[in-house]
């Protein structure tokens, strides 16, 4: 009996790994060995063709004395201000809105989702075509409200930002949107039931029922926007370039642009690190809240 | 169980076809003949790409002619964008796939000289030289480094002041009593920045979409050397080389950027073009002067409108001033570590020969050639066009060249420049405080500080 | 009774005010849909002259002409190229992935949990990260400009499917898998047989996002990409972008966006059930 088992377990283990090889060889050569070599890359200067070559510290040096590498961080946490909040009160809200019975939801629910499906390449491009200073409909409509002299949305360093931001949330919406409605329909119906028995108004029950009900939701929502936010790329790139004035550069930016036009391999891996620590603390931030909240 | 099987195999197969699909291509290799294909990286410009690939045929057939073993295939590169160019080229030259020779701008030549991703070409430019033939401070500049030669120019192109005459006739039919003239054509008596700027302002009329504007140039860095000069400063750097550009010269020449681009509102600025280039704008009646390259003559003397098109010289700051052109040299490279250095050079030399240049300046590409003796024949074939009248001041800025200091940090410096100049047109910044802001990100740029 | 009337007035008011609301909201988010579906139908001449009108459809389809004779005919290339690149991933993915979770769901072998834990801790780790060696290996093998290095990764690797296919796989009950060894079947047609069915949703919501991922994948194609022959859509369409800005290139870029997003719509509007389930799954993990 108990040589079977071994036998059986033996057998196991082989077949185990067969159906893991190719997971693993992937993971071996796509994830772990990059992972490694790219850190080895922040403390080595590289051209490519000959070896590389050790330099100790100095990419380090280089990317902190760097005011652009500062602004894109102070960029990224400006965008973290504005698209954190504003995607999850609207989705929020959205969600909660729709959690009763209206008219058309079909045709609501398709509308929302719709922006986070389709290229953001396109998509951008349509949102730079709509922002034109000079006959964008935007614009034009600010027209027809008397708005006279409208701001020339990306080519101002005072508005680019905001106005990135904006297509930024609008793509996010309809993801959230569907993680908070499914929270909701987790909510059991008898809380609520319970609270109408009790006469509470309807802000009442969003404050005390539906907004702790969904707060594990909620903390999940806010650290994958934060990792969106620091991943955020392909929307400044097409309808920027990061500009004016680094306005909206983000840090990915600063990789690609060190990386693939510098060929500056060295100070390119310092930043991917910089925005690996950013999401590794946001995770580790959130898990121990989690924790904590979970224990009490 | 069996169905399932079948599938999965199929599936497999399909990916390894289409693996093995994806993976073809790269390297070049030999073609039936025997002869080594040296695959050239162009820049893929619907505009240009007649002409570069007319000039790898005669290339070829100069080949076939000396019994060369070597045969020049075009290898399209998807993008219009040097900077883009720079990074595809580079990611070839690594993975030695796609062309071992090929063309880049002069603005990226350093970068690839420093990084050693190209082939010492001195031996073929001394060979060039010693024929006379070739104009020897062509090869010279950016390509240079410890006195060898990692490329060879393609052909110069400098600045001129393309204007449309008809929208100056019909300003002085209906404005007898205040006209104005036709920029000054003559590069030792050029017209000033004071004449071009009243009569840009005076060229400037509507509003919104259909506005006409009176001038366009562009206030960036690669250009402003040119303006400089014709102030009678230097070119960005003085002759100990220091960066200068905090100086009365520049800080005259932005003013004078400053009353068209943002008081008078008579040069269009980045928001005016987003729609429309200025180029495109010009070509349709909506500006009456352009500051831009001869590499534009292509696509100006094949022009539609109803209108004719003159060219003039640069302007200067005084009466008087020698006026300067800002001159692009762009190159051919071979790759370090080509599999076939040998033959990436006999490639080369049929790029460089006579017929070869012949070919791509009959269809006005590339610039002014670099051999005297084909000058003549690509000015000849502009003289069959509607800029014929215009020969004479194209070639007159052939003589009076001034080129970019092109270097290692020069484009980060460019980009950031770049990056500040909306905030300054935008008005948020003094024109003296931008000067400044150049001055002090060159300076940084040459610390090594950026 | 006359209470309950008034409560039914006040119900029928609120429902009134948020369907306004959430109209609202929803027409802001197919507002740039709209925008760029007209304009692609519009005049070239007619576009961006300053003038506000938000509903005229002109029917012209000049705009559209203009794409498919673009560069003779590319765009049809790019839809061949982005659909390889997209079915041969997310083929692939399914199938190593499946398999993966499954093994590491069901089947004890030594240092699988080990082996997961080391699998999730690189859920968080940016691409940007892995994205410069990665360039540099594909770079040195001779791999780029070609489809190589936007698929053999997405194949072999990926974290989040494993993930999710083994929460799915971990809720199956072992009498199902203990009775098909009764009757003799090995792993591979356990797998096959038993598992596969019934993850089927889950499955088709991995390779929702799998080939969405990849059809708008734009940094990797821009790295990878240089043959105009290996186009791709994002690529054409960023592409349109650069070359002179006339009025009627507006059109053709409308145009093409709107062609672009038509496939990709069309496989929503079918799929939304699988879209909902998978991302509404994430949220509660």
């Amino acid at each position: 009996m108990r040589k079977r088992f071994t036998k059986r377990q033996k057998k196991e283990n082989i077949i185990g790994y067969i159906f893991i090889a190719p997971q693993l060889v992937g993971f071996v050569l796509f994830v772990a060995f990059p992972l490694v070599f790219s850190l080895y890359l922040c403390f080595a200067q590289w051209n490519m063709i000959d070896m590389p070559e050790f330099v100790g510290l100095m990419n380090f040096k280089a990317i902190f004395q760097d005011r652009i590498f500062w602004k894109s961080i102070g960029n990224t946490f400006i965008y973290i201000a504005i698209v954190v909040p504003l995607t999850l009160f609207s989705s929020l809200s959205l969600a909660i809105l729709t959690n009763r019975k209206l008219p058309l939801m079909k045709f609501f629910r398709a509308a929302f989702f719709l922006p986070m499906v389709t290229s953001t390449v396109a998509i951008a491009m349509v949102w730079t075509f709509i922002y034109q200073a000079d006959g964008g409909v935007l614009n034009s409509v600010l027209a027809v409200f008397g708005i006279t002299n409208p701001p020339n949305w990306l080519q101002d360093s005072k508005f680019a930002r905001f106005a990135v931001s904006i297509v930024s949330i609008w793509l996010k919406v309809g993801y959230y949107y569907i993680i908070f409605d499914a929270g909701l329909k987790n909510i059991p119906k008898e809380l609520y039931e319970a609270a109408d028995i009790d006469g509470a108004s309807t802000w009442r029950k969003i404050w005390k029922i539906t907004v702790p009900m969904l707060s594990s939701v909620m903390f999940f929502v806010t650290v994958m926007l934060f990792i969106d936010v620091f991943n955020m790329f392909n929307e400044v790139f097409i309808m920027t370039s990061g500009g004016p004035d680094y306005s909206t550069y983000t840090l990915s930016m600063y990789i690609y642009f060190y990386a693939f036009s510098q060929f500056d391999m060295g100070r390119a891996a310092v930043a991917s690190w910089v925005l690996f620590t950013l999401v590794a603390i946001v995770t580790v931030i959130q898990f121990k809240i989690k924790k904590r909240l979970v224990y009490e | 169980m069996k169905n399932v099987l079948k599938k999965l195999c199929m599936l497999g197969l399909a990916t390894a076809m289409c693996c093995s699909l994806a993976a073809c291509g790269g390297g070049g290799g030999t073609d039936k003949d025997g002869n080594v294909i040296v695959q050239m990286s162009i820049m893929n410009s619907t505009n240009e790409n007649p002409g570069w690939l007319a000039m790898i045929d005669a290339a070829n057939e100069v080949l076939e002619r000396n019994n060369e073993k070597v045969r020049i295939e075009a290898e399209i590169i998807m993008t219009d964008s040097w900077d883009q160019y720079y990074t595809k080229v580079t990611s070839n030259i690594l993975g030695k796939i796609g062309g071992t020779i090929g063309r880049i701008a002069e603005s990226h030549m350093p970068q690839m000289v420093s990084k050693n991703q190209i082939a010492d070409l001195t031996d073929i430019r001394d060979e060039l030289v010693a024929t006379g033939d070739y104009a020897a401070d062509a090869f010279e500049g950016v390509a240079v480094k410890d006195g060898k030669y990692y490329g060879l120019p393609s052909g110069t192109q400098h600045m001129v002041l393309y204007y449309n005459k008809t929208i100056f006739d019909e300003y002085n039919t209906a404005h007898p009593n205040d006209p104005v003239a036709y920029p000054s054509g003559d590069w030792n008596n050029a017209s000033t920045f004071a004449e071009i700027k009243e009569t840009a302002k005076k060229l400037t009329s509507g509003s919104g979409a259909g506005k006409k504007f009176g001038l366009s140039a562009g206030p960036f860095l690669a250009y402003a050397g040119m303006y400089a000069k014709n102030s009678g400063g230097d070119n960005i750097f003085n002759e100990a080389g220091e960066c200068v550009i905090a100086s009365d010269t520049f800080y005259n020449v932005y003013s004078w950027f400053e009353d068209m681009l943002i008081t008078d509102k008579s040069m269009p600025s980045t928001a005016d073009t987003q729609t429309l280039d200025a180029m495109a704008k010009f070509l349709g009646g909506n500006i009456a002067m352009i500051i831009d390259g001869v590499w534009q003559i292509h696509d100006v003397c094949k022009y539609t409108g109803d209108y004719e098109i003159g060219v003039a010289a640069i302007p200067v700051s005084e009466k008087g001033n020698v006026s300067y052109s800002t001159t692009f040299a762009d190159r051919f490279w071979a790759a370090r570590n080509s599999k076939h250095p040998k033959e990436d050079k006999i490639a080369l030399k049929a790029l460089m020969s006579v017929e070869a240049i012949t070919a791509l300046s009959s269809k006005q590409i590339g610039g002014f050639p670099i051999r005297e003796d084909c000058v003549d024949n690509y000015l000849s074939s502009i003289k069959n066009t509607k800029l014929a009248g215009s020969v004479d001041v194209i070639r007159g800025g052939m003589e009076h060249k001034v080129s970019v200091p092109y270097s290692t940090y020069y484009n980060i410096v460019d980009q950031q420049i770049n990056q500040k100049m909306a905030t300054w047109i935008n008005g948020d910044m003094t024109t003296k405080a931008f000067v400044d802001f150049m001055d002090e990100t060159m300076k940084k740029g040459m610390a090594g500080k950026l | 009774m006359r209470r309950l009337k008034k409560v039914n007035k006040r119900v029928l008011i609120q429902t009134i005010v948020i369907t306004v609301i959430v109209l609202i909201a929803a027409l802001l988010c197919i507002f740039p849909f709209y925008w760029m579906i007209l304009n692609s139908l519009k005049n070239p001449d007619l576009i961006n002259q300053g003038t506000v009108d938000l509903i005229t459809f002109d029917l012209t389809w000049e705009s559209f002409k203009a794409v498919f004779s673009y560069n003779n005919g590319l765009i049809w290339k790019a839809y061949l190229n982005s659909f390889i690149i997209a079915i041969v991933q997310t083929a692939g993915t399914l199938f190593t992935s499946s398999l993966a979770a499954f093994a590491f769901a069901k089947i004890r072998f030594k240092g699988s949990k080990p082996i997961y834990g080391l699998f999730i801790a690189t859920l968080m780790v940016p691409g940007q990260v892995t994205m410069l060696p990665l360039f540099m290996m594909f770079a040195k093998m001779g791999w780029t400009n070609s489809f190589l290095p936007l698929i053999v990764p997405g194949v072999m690797i990926n974290t989040y499917g494993v993930f999710m296919l083994r929460s799915f796989i971990v809720s199956i009950p072992g009498g199902l898998l203990e009775a098909a060894e009764v009757d003799g079947c090995g792993w591979f047609r356990k797998y096959l047989k038993i598992i596969l069915p019934l993850i089927k949703p889950a499955l088709i919501t991995l390779g929702l996002f799998s080939f969405i991922g990849s059809w708008n994948n734009y940094m990797g194609h821009l790295i990878y990409l240089n043959d105009p022959k290996l186009t791709t859509i994002p690529l054409l369409i960023a592409g349109m972008q650069e070359t002179h800005m006339t009025g009627a290139a507006w059109g053709r870029i409308m145009a093409a966006s709107t062609l672009s997003i038509v496939p990709i719509a069309i496989i929503y509007l079918f799929c939304q059930k699988y879209f909902v389930q998978g991302i509404a799954t994430t949220g509660m993990k």
